[in-house]
């Protein structure tokens, strides 16, 4: 089986140290902030993934039309952005690097909504995507850790392995390439 | 002594520190219980019973280690859930990747030898569990 993560922040000689196949490298530094006030696509280029990250509900709705994948910062649970992904094939990203972040109280919160927002993804049929997010090595975790990870926020063994595995090879399959 | 039907079964996870410094063993050992601790609490912790059972990484001269750590059996999925989760280490960023379950330890020892010799140059081989371990350059 083979694993990807779709959002890594850093350049790195060899990812399939990690286990992975496949990886998005966000083409941007690190220290930007990619808060989208429109849900424009700049820049479309066949080679690449592009992701919405954004906190604006309006933004993410029109964004799980046009985007491969798109990143609610949040976790907000809107029933018409996920009904969006699921028609488009749009997946949702849950990243690991807000809880490694975080930590306590704070950190279950996170927990609680990415929870919530995974569940519905199921229910509505939406894509999702457990990745890093990851802004130097210390930020990347095994296939095997975000899988267990995914079980954390209830999903089954078989269903956080296709958060890994099968949801974004379909984007890797349609890009043909690794940058985002 | 109870039967070994009755016993509680474990299983054994290696997992590979990387760490902006070394760390030492007694630290690696709260770093992982302190994330059991405060992500499942005092039952999740009851439940899963983490124990450091290997450690290489001292003297090693890279902030690089190896661990074995067992829990119960039911729990492995919840222990990795915790290990993927440690970021850091005082003030030093650090990661810790699960590599390996296995029930005993020899078994362990032989995938973790096999994953070694098969990915090649570059990777580190475990000998035999007593604090060796040699880095092929």
């Amino acid at each position: 089986m083979e694993f990807y993560d779709l959002h890594v922040r850093f350049e790195f000689p060899d990812f399939s140290d990690f286990g992975f196949s496949k990886v998005g490298v966000a083409g941007a530094g690190v220290n930007d902030v990619f808060e989208s006030n429109s849900p424009d696509k700049k820049a479309q280029n066949q080679n690449q993934i592009n992701i919405l990250v954004s906190s604006k509900v309006e933004v993410l709705r029109i964004g799980a039309k046009k985007f491969e994948a798109i990143y609610p910062v949040g976790f907000y649970p809107d029933l018409e952005m996920l009904r969006n992904c699921a028609k488009s094939g749009c997946l949702v990203e849950f990243p690991l690097a807000p809880l490694l972040a975080s930590s306590g109280a704070e950190r279950s919160k996170i927990i609680n909504r990415m929870r919530l927002l995974l569940s519905l993804c199921i229910k509505y049929k939406a894509g999702y995507a457990i990745t890093s997010m990851a802004k130097d090595k210390f930020g990347v975790r095994r296939p095997e850790e975000m899988v267990a990870i995914g079980m954390l926020l209830g999903l089954s063994r078989e269903q956080a392995l296709a958060s890994v595995s099968s949801y974004p090879a379909k984007i890797f399959g349609n890009s043909g390439g690794i940058k985002c | 002594m109870l039967k070994p039907t009755l016993r509680q079964k474990h299983r054994y996870v290696a997992f590979e520190i990387e760490c902006e410094r070394e760390m030492g063993r007694d630290e690696v050992d709260a770093e992982v219980k302190n994330s059991i601790l405060s992500l499942f609490g005092e039952r999740g912790f009851s439940l899963a019973m983490p124990k450091m059972v290997i450690y290489e990484g001292e003297g090693m001269g890279k902030a690089k280690g190896l661990a074995v750590v067992r829990c119960s059996h039911t729990e492995v999925d919840n222990v990795k859930a915790a290990l993927a989760l440690v970021s850091s280490a005082g003030p030093s960023k650090c990661a810790f990747r699960v590599l390996r379950v296995s029930g005993t330890i020899k078994k362990l020892k032989m995938k973790l030898a096999q994953d070694g010799a098969g990915e090649g140059e570059g990777k580190r081989e475990v000998l035999d569990g007593t604090c060796e371990a040699k880095l092929q350059a």
